[in-house]
């Protein structure tokens, strides 16, 4: 794995972990009561997960010493910025 | 000694041979059963690199769908009560007035289909890579089995919202089944009806669908995860070129492999959320005879093309046992098929038989589907019938011929990636990038084969009727013109599956001279 490569999955992982600790602190923060409560539990819920899937796949890969590959990262990448703008439209 | 013995002396058969020979018999029946079960294998062995592939997963995945229903219906137990008067009520309560119960329900029902799917796709790679083949023939057989209860946590999960839709839809599956010959039919009809009145029914299917079918489902699991466990996953059809030391690297199941599992299920999570959340569910209006009337039932989209079967002409009446008994061959077939596919090899090139039966398969239940989906109601001309599914049948058929004497002529025949009688070629053309990716190609030209292939196959076969019976128009032509088309770009998209099914990546010309640089080796 290249210098370049590693340094951007471990800078990559500080921002993911950042945005997964945001959107689970939002989860609590939802009023059930209302009906766009359940839109953004599932925006949230999902940011969550798609984090958590790119934090592992970092780990996995580093930990194997494989590169990391960027079209998994960028459309990782890509979906979360989109779930994060469709979390202030709901 | 009795006159038996003093024959058996006489003849040379001596008693002392005659339990040695039963000795063998026996131990040759408990080494059959574990070498199929791992009786006396270690635990948790680690796993070769090529299985972290989401295809080596479809099953896992199929477990996380229903885990997820597990957790979405148990919250939805709490409010549901399982009698006619109640049960749509209960349900629209859950819609209206319990916190995200609209996306529970919806998460729950495409969780549902998800599964359904995911096994359909797991078995379908199991055939068409042939993992059946010893020894996971009884793990083929419980995966089957496994198959066959996740369909009937649909049929039984279907008919609990009560609405006009899932209770009409499951009165046709049950008038199905009492057309099976006794004692099945009444084995049926006692399992899942009872005394015959609704609130039976109703209870029965709850119980069936909350209690017994996931116990069931659990212990199957639970047995098919022991023999993975012992036989480990089964290794890539990868052609004559064998796979590079890299690719066949173990690795422990605790981190790396549950991680990669952990990472696949985070993502089929996110959008199984995120479909639900664009697709949410409409409830359908509550079960009354008289609205029964006004809808034409039809089951859900899983079983349609059984029922699409069932509408042919030829099967109406007495002729619907004969039907039934035709789709219960299919079934039967599909479970023993490690006992009807003898041959030792797994490479698709060798079996072009099996492969094709299996596209064959695939095909007819795509075409029968979309075809019930667009005539609901509606019975089935013989001669239709005969035309579409007959036409299907013959041209997957030609199309997967030529795709094979295109491909495959010059091949040698070899033997699994692991090498035996194939040349070795090194690990420089498996250790590129592509070849990570040429999974998610097969699958990705797979749905887009299928897709295309059923919509043309459809399209074409419904142009020539029309054009037949109606004479040339314009639209007509058009819209043959466009069938064709989508078809002749479903052959090609055959033609480069089966290619890279069993070649890897690559362009063919590359392909095929490296290959013969290395028979020539």
């Amino acid at each position: 794995m290249t210098e370049q490569a590693e340094s951007m999955g471990v800078r990559i992982v500080g921002l993911l972990v950042i945005v997964g600790f945001a959107s689970s602190l939002a989860l609590w923060t939802l009023d059930t009561s209302l009906a766009s409560g359940e839109s953004l539990f599932a925006v949230y819920l999902s940011i969550d997960l798609i984090a958590f899937a790119m934090i592992s796949y970092v780990y996995r890969v580093t930990k194997t010493g494989d590169s990391i590959r960027r079209i998994p990262l960028l459309a990782g990448s890509v979906m979360l910025l989109l779930l994060l703008a469709a979390s202030f439209a709901v | 000694m009795t006159e038996q013995d003093e024959e058996k002396s006489r003849s040379g058969f001596h008693p002392s041979e005659e339990a040695a020979t039963h000795e063998r018999a026996l131990a040759k029946v408990v080494h059959w059963f574990d070498n199929r079960l791992g009786l006396s294998y270690e635990l948790l062995r680690p796993a070769p690199t090529y299985s972290v592939n989401p295809f080596y997963w479809l099953g896992a995945l199929a477990v996380v769908a229903f885990a997820i229903q597990g957790v979405t219906g148990a919250i939805m137990m709490i409010y549901y009560i399982p009698t006619p008067l109640q049960a749509y009520s209960s349900t629209l309560y859950i819609f209206q007035n319990v916190s995200y119960g609209r996306f529970l329900e919806t998460v729950h029902l495409y969780t549902a289909y998800a599964m359904i799917m995911l096994a359909f796709m797991h078995m379908m790679r199991g055939y068409f890579v042939s993992v059946n083949k010893k020894p996971r023939e009884l793990m083929w057989i419980t995966g089957m089995v496994m198959g066959f209860v996740t369909l009937g946590f649909g049929f039984t999960g279907y008919l609990l919202p009560w609405t006009v839709v899932s209770k009409s839809a499951t009165d046709v599956g049950i008038g199905m089944m009492s057309a099976l010959p006794q004692p099945l039919s009444g084995f049926i009809q006692f399992l899942i009806v009872g005394g015959g009145t609704d609130t039976g029914t109703v209870l029965r299917f709850y119980d069936l669908h909350v209690v017994v079918l996931p116990g069931v489902l659990l212990l199957l699991l639970v047995g098919k995860m022991y023999m993975l466990e012992a036989h480990g996953v089964s290794e890539p059809v990868a052609g004559p070129i064998p796979l590079p030391e890299k690719k066949r690297r173990l690795i422990p199941i605790f981190p790396d492999l549950t991680i990669y599992l952990l990472e696949l299920a985070a993502m089929f999570g996110a959008a199984m959320l995120l479909i639900s959340l664009a697709f949410p569910l409409n409830l359908a209006p509550e079960y009354t005879p008289t609205l029964a009337a006004q809808y034409a039932s039809q089951p859900d989209w899983y079983f349609l093309w059984i029922y699409q079967v069932l509408k042919i002409r030829l099967f109406e009446g007495p002729g619907l046992t004969v039907a039934l008994g035709l789709v219960s061959v299919v079934f039967v077939a599909l479970i023993l098929l490690p006992f009807l596919d003898r041959g030792t090899t797994r490479r698709i090139a060798s079996r072009m038989r099996w492969v094709t039966l299996g596209l064959i398969f695939v095909g007819e239940v795509a075409v029968l589907t979309v075809w019930g989906y667009l005539t609901p109601g509606s019975i089935i001309p013989n001669e239709q019938a005969a035309l579409v599914l007959g036409g299907t049948a013959i041209i997957i058929a030609l199309v997967s011929a030529g795709a094979y004497r295109v491909i495959f002529r010059k091949m040698p025949v070899g033997t699994t990636s692991s090498g035996g009688q194939t040349p070795a070629l090194g690990g420089s053309l498996y250790a590129t990038r592509s070849f990570n990716t040429a999974s998610l190609w097969t699958a990705t030209s797979f749905v887009a084969l299928l897709t295309l292939g059923t919509f043309g196959i459809g399209g074409s076969i419904s142009g020539a009727v029309q054009l037949m019976s109606q004479g040339s128009s314009l639209s007509i032509l058009t819209s043959l013109a466009l069938s064709l088309a989508e078809l002749s770009v479903a052959v090609a998209g055959t033609v480069y599956l089966l290619y890279r099914l069993d070649l890897g990546t690559g362009s063919i010309k590359r392909r095929v001279k490296a290959f013969e640089v290395g028979w020539k080796q």
